[in-house]
């Protein structure tokens, strides 16, 4: 009797051991494979938690870049992306936050060495976690720990709530791990004169659903 | 009587001064977003993706610019660097700006963050300081050297668009170097 449990133990950790085995075996190798990619880079990603402190702050007198209405762009925002199944928990504290969105003047975008053409720029803190493969063609697939995003005085946004909001919404796409742009997308083209919708085609959402 | 009138003219100052005092959450201390996190560079493995304004799709496009100029020349020092951008100190071998020899250029740290050392072609626009310039739409007035030397470019197609062959002729475009390219960006300007 003993003999027969602890033979049905070691076959159900062996289903167990082969069954993640194989999540991470592709045809290619060790990694996933990937159906679709839309994207000019050759990596993508994955926020890892799945409910993000998010801190919203500014240092701009601009009404279109006050905290309260960054936090309204990112509510928008994390419900354009609501297939990553990341939700939002708004904290006091930049530092204890995953996710820091920012609105900076101009004269800090210039102190921080960002040019005058940029609208938003994202930092994701990411590790290299497994390839993915793409055909023949080798993806690395990266988990996005925390993540930085400025949204910049431009005049060309015109202090404008709804370019804001168009802003964080593609930004808030680096940061769960939509990296490179893509010119045939909605939110993910490498322009704002790109972004048409506030809500990802068809093809955007195949490309970063696959990591999540 | 008179002691009551002065409490309540305290009271009211008190009062003031709080509601004064006492700001929204939007324009509280705690809402400001603290950039000194963000000095720091990131890890050799991080990236940073920036939103531009515009890309072109040929170069027509992208000169039609009134204050466009071209520059061949060589990054030969970082003046400052932070997590999100560079600002980075170059070297004019040529430019269609008379005079210009060495000018500062402000990058995102995306993936046209420009090595020291490379020489490259740029068609630019002023940024917001003195002899300040940025690329024209991101990556799109970056023209540069792959590992085998030859000239790559997101507009290199349309830049050789027009020219006669044997350039236009396929693998004839590797014989184009950057010297070339500098000459073909400033006749569009």
């Amino acid at each position: 009797m003993r003999k027969l449990r602890a033979t049905i133990l070691m076959i159900v950790i062996i289903a167990i051991v082969v069954a993640s085995f194989s999540f991470t075996v592709s045809a290619q190798g060790t990694g996933v494979d990937l159906t679709y990619w839309y994207s000019d880079a050759s990596d993508i990603g994955y926020f890892s938690s799945a409910s993000i402190s998010v801190y919203a702050g500014s240092n701009s007198s601009w009404n279109a870049l006050s905290p309260a209405n960054i936090k309204s762009y990112a509510q928008s925002a994390f419900s354009s992306w609501s297939f990553t199944g990341r939700s939002a928990s708004y904290v006091g504290s930049q530092q204890s936050a995953k996710l820091a969105i920012g609105g900076i003047t101009s004269t800090e975008a210039s102190q921080a060495g960002i040019p005058s053409n940029a609208l938003g720029v994202t930092y994701p803190n990411r590790t290299y976690v497994f390839d993915g493969y793409y055909g023949t063609a080798i993806k690395k697939i990266y988990k996005v720990t925390s993540a930085d995003i400025v949204l910049i005085e431009r005049s060309v946004l015109g202090n404008s709530t709804s370019n804001y909001k168009k802003v964080l919404i593609h930004e808030l796409g680096h940061a769960f791990g939509y990296f490179g742009h893509y010119s045939g997308g909605n939110i993910m083209p490498v322009d704002f004169s790109g972004i048409t919708s506030t809500t990802p085609s068809t093809n955007e959402k195949h490309h970063l659903k696959q990591t999540y | 009587m008179r002691r009551m009138g002065f409490l309540a003219l305290l009271m009211s100052l008190l009062m003031l001064v709080g509601c004064a005092a006492a700001k929204t959450p939007a324009e509280s201390v705690e809402a400001d977003f603290n950039l000194d996190a963000l000095k720091e560079p990131g890890g050799e493995d991080d990236v940073v993706f920036g939103l531009y304004d515009a890309c072109f799709d040929t170069v027509e496009e992208m000169m039609a610019g009134d204050d466009v100029l071209v520059v061949r020349a060589t990054p030969v020092a970082v003046e400052f660097e932070t997590r999100l951008g560079i600002c980075l100190i170059l070297d004019c071998a040529e430019s269609s700006l008379p005079g210009l020899e060495q000018f500062r250029l402000l990058q995102v740290r995306d993936e046209y963050e420009l090595p020291l050392g490379q020489e490259v072609v740029l068609a630019l626009e002023p940024d917001l300081e003195k002899n300040t310039y940025h690329i024209l739409g991101g990556g799109c007035g970056l023209f540069r050297c792959d590992g085998d030397g030859d000239v790559e470019g997101v507009l290199l197609d349309s830049l050789l668009e027009d020219v006669p062959a044997p350039l236009s002729d396929g693998a004839a475009w590797q014989t184009v170097d950057l010297a070339t390219v500098y000459a073909l960006l400033c006749e569009k300007i």
